[in-house]
């Protein structure tokens, strides 16, 4: 019995998601040689600006700087390392390079050095001189710790068009007729491919042409420098979705391809506070054998910066030089979008780009031009990833779903599809001139929502929902509100709405487990019979009272003794069957406000293809402050405009914000249609709330909770009162603040 | 899954680490070996001695290991690891 090599043929239909490492990734310190500043191309988009045929290492300057590296491991004390190799073109310098290597070798073995159990050599090139017979033999004597990529840009057109020689014709017929050698020889091989501004609208094609190479692993990126023009983001995103669906439709997402541009942690919140680069922790060191903290601080890769080094091997590393690069950390570099952006997760930046595109000789300010490319591509990752999870369906552990739960923002949209829909809820409908959605807005909905993580919350009217409809739908999370007239079976997705006035109560209402009741305040006496004689197949039942607004001081006792009622009668009921019962329970049940937050975590769009704050606004007569722009600008603009969206937020809600009603919904509409403000509540809203709130206190104790639930005794029913006592020195003063 | 290979156990970080630091120092000693020069009698020794040293703790980790866990074997298989997973197949 032996061991011969590692393993590492296990696959899943998941490959796709597999994030690409590099070797001993984020322990093993990388050593650059710049062995030359010459290349025998001129591509585009190369940021070394300074190329050039004279700057060469001399196996001297390479030998000074190991030496200094390794008889200094108080510094350069990692477990593993990696020395890379650079130009220019690396294999320009194939002998020396040969030399090095053979040097490292020698001396970490005559050291004893710990690098000698853990190190690889890795270069990427050009590919033009791979198979000259210096670099197969170096290829040959090396084989067992190097790492070599090959850049391939696509399709021939992409690649000629930014890889070109100097006198400007394409590489790609001379890079590829060598590429299957290299295959050949490094399996699983990655190739580091680059987009333009003028190759954007060839990288679907230049993917699946890679793929095609047999190159299954490609990093690909944007470049970070400041060539983006408008529309840019439009056509990265097309060509991204277009790959999408190319790797559904034909099953690659189980077949091992990988690329860079799908990761499926990308496009959420950052929590962490880690610098992207890492620049300083790399050493580079130069054709003369100063020393930088990437090569990127070299001079030939700055246009107007002077370079920054940090010693050499004589003078030994300046560690002064270091500390900057060492403490630079995410957000003091930059700006507040970044810090507060909701999707910054897998957006990169490079320190020697933000230094050379910086106001001032400094690493501190991070450029941002890669932002709206990053944005599409998160759109595009959103796309595929909720496609494939309706496919693979990955367990609550994954990374993903457990990122898609705790995200903040906006989640989920109301989708009104016919405006003859009922309300499910405070707001009121109104007579109008049927509309009803289309299936062209629809599908507009549809990849508005795969592409912003969104599940739907479809509203439907009494025709249910289309064959062509569900088919649009097939690939969206979406839950259905109807009424039992409505054309549409009952089932796990489905919350049936009940008006108490105008529904019959028939099988179809009665079969579903949750159902919202919709009940008149002049009807509410008759709540406890019809609930004790109606709800035995429910396991939830959401009330809302209609024209509750309008409730007077003796409606509201009339609702505590509707309450008392029902609070006597839920303990035994609970013997038979459990129930959640919105008014009672939901309060016992929460450990924060469960507000509807319309405007924050959702929004609704209506059948007219306008977006609005929640769906009571469509029906509102004067609604523009609420309307907030139709699915094409939104599509187009990727920004949902919502007017002064920070009312809508508990933090800009003062009688809100303190309360501990935690089982009310807050209804801006309600606010709205009361108080004419969307972030106060009427003295009806806060009133019918405490008397929910108190009559879920008396049944802590009846449903042994005593050990789970607190909620503090108070003698107010509206926190609108405990506001003015705490207001009411200024209040007394008519006002007026004391003078100084 | 390779239908020829088997997962039959696996071993800690630990004893994952110390058989990876001896397949990579074996892999080491073996390129170092091809370039050390013919004038130099001192470093070829002593590569050579290390090569078999290291080639003997190689062998004795996978029969401590064997003894160990009492992996399955069988009549020309041989054991793999897998560095990422620390888990042990048996391979024909």
């Amino acid at each position: 019995m032996s061991l011969d090599k590692t393993d590492n043929s296990q696959q899943n239909s998941y490959e796709l998601s597999e994030k690409i490492k590099a070797w001993n990734e984020g322990s093993a310190r990388s050593i650059t040689f710049i062995l030359t500043e010459d290349c025998q191309l001129r591509c585009k988009y190369c940021y070394l600006c300074g190329k050039n045929s004279v700057s060469k290492m001399t196996f001297e300057t390479a030998k000074e700087g190991i030496d200094y590296i390794l008889e200094h491991t108080e510094i350069y004390n990692e477990g593993s390392v990696v020395w890379d190799f650079i130009g220019g073109e690396p294999f320009l310098e194939i002998e020396l390079m040969n030399q090095i290597c053979d040097y490292i070798k020698v001396r970490l073995f005559e050291l004893n050095h710990p690098w000698f159990n853990s190190y690889r050599f890795s270069l990427a090139t050009n590919g033009l001189l791979y198979d000259d017979p210096r670099v197969q033999e170096f290829i040959k004597k090396n084989r067992d710790h190097l790492s070599i990529g090959i850049s391939v840009d696509g399709t021939p057109e992409k690649h000629n068009m930014q890889r070109v020689f100097i006198d400007g014709t394409g590489s790609y017929d001379e890079v590829v007729k060598r590429v299957p050698l290299w295959l050949e020889q490094f399996q699983g091989a990655q190739t580091k491919a680059t987009i333009g501004h003028g190759d954007l609208p060839l990288v679907k094609d230049s993917v699946l042409h890679l793929w095609n190479l047999g190159i299954t692993s490609v990093p690909m990126n944007c470049i970070f420098e400041d060539v983006w023009e408008d529309g840019d983001d439009d056509i990265f995103q097309d060509q991204l979705i277009q790959l999408a669906d190319e790797i559904i439709e034909n099953d690659l997402f189980k077949k091992n391809f990988n690329t860079t541009l799908f990761e499926r942690h990308i496009g959420f919140e950052l929590t962490d506070n880690n610098n992207w680069c890492g620049a300083g922790k790399m050493l580079s060191i130069d054709t003369r054998g100063a020393f930088h903290p990437c090569t990127r601080f070299a001079q030939y890769s700055l246009g107007h910066k002077p370079e920054i080094n940090n010693g050499n091997a004589e003078s030994g590393v300046d560690l002064n030089r270091l500390r900057p690069f060492l403490a630079l950390n995410r957000t003091v570099q930059s700006p507040q979008e970044c810090i507060d952006c909701q999707v910054a997760s897998g957006c990169a930046w490079c320190q020697g780009n933000n230094y050379e595109c910086a106001d001032t000789e400094t690493i501190y300010q991070r450029a941002t031009y890669i932002c709206k490319m990053h944005k599409a591509r998160v759109r595009a990752n959103n796309y595929l990833w909720n496609k494939l999870d309706k496919l693979v369906s990955p367990d609550e552990n994954d990374d993903r779903v457990i990122r898609l739960k705790l995200r903040k923002g906006l989640q989920s949209l109301f989708v009104l599809m016919d405006s003859d829909a009922p309300s499910f809820c405070y707001y009121k409908t109104r007579e109008m001139e049927r509309k009803v959605m289309d299936d062209e807005t629809l599908k507009k909905v549809a990849f508005y929502a795969l592409t912003e993580n969104l599940s739907l919350n479809l509203i439907l009217g009494k025709d249910g929902l289309t064959d062509a409809q569900k088919e649009i739908l097939k690939w969206n999370d979406y839950v259905v509100y109807r009424s039992s007239k409505a054309n549409f079976p009952a089932d796990d997705k489905t919350i049936n709405v009940f008006d108490f006035e105008t529904d019959t109560w028939d099988d179809s209402a009665a079969q579903t487990e949750m159902f919202i009741l919709r009940i008149s305040k002049d009807h509410l006496a008759e709540l406890p019979p019809w609930l004790e004689a109606h709800s035995l197949s429910a396991d939830r039942i959401t009330v809302f009272v209609k024209e509750m607004e309008s409730m007077t001081e003796a409606e509201f006792d009339s609702y505590k003794a509707v309450l008392d009622q029902l609070k006597a009668w839920l303990p035994e009921r609970e013997e038979k069957k459990p129930l959640e019962l919105s008014l009672l329970t939901d309060r016992l049940q929460l450990d924060k406000p469960n507000h509807c937050d319309a405007g924050v975590k959702h929004v609704t769009i209506a059948p007219d293809g306008n977006f609005y704050v929640c769906p009571g606004f469509y029906y509102r007569e004067k609604n523009k402050d609420f309307l907030i722009a139709d699915i094409d600008t939104v599509l187009k603009t990727h920004e949902l405009p919502i007017k002064n969206k920070q009312l809508y937020k508990l933090d800009h809600a003062p009688i809100c914000e303190n309360c501990d009603a935690w089982q009310c919904r807050r209804c801006v509409w309600l606010n709205k249609e009361t108080t004419l403000e969307v972030n106060t509540p009427s003295r009806q809203q806060c009133v019918c709330a405490h008397l929910e709130r108190n009559a879920s206190r008396d049944l802590i104790e009846p449903l042994f909770l005593t050990d789970m639930v607190q909620i503090p005794e108070i003698d107010y029913l509206d926190p609108f009162d405990e506001l003015m006592k705490k207001n009411k020195p200024f209040i007394e003063k008519g006002g007026k603040v004391d003078e100084c | 899954m390779n239908a020829e290979k088997k997962l039959v156990g696996k071993v800690t970080p630990e004893q994952r680490d110390e058989i990876q630091a001896l397949f990579e120092r074996r892999n080491s000693l073996k390129e170092l070996f091809l370039i050390i020069p013919k004038d130099n009698q001192d470093l070829y020794e002593r590569v050579v001695a290390d090569m078999a040293q290291t080639q003997k703790k190689f062998d004795q980790w996978w029969a401590d290991r064997g003894a160990e866990y009492q992996w399955e074997g069988k009549e020309n298989g041989h054991w793999e690891i897998n560095f990422e997973t620390c888990e042990i197949f048996l391979n024909e």
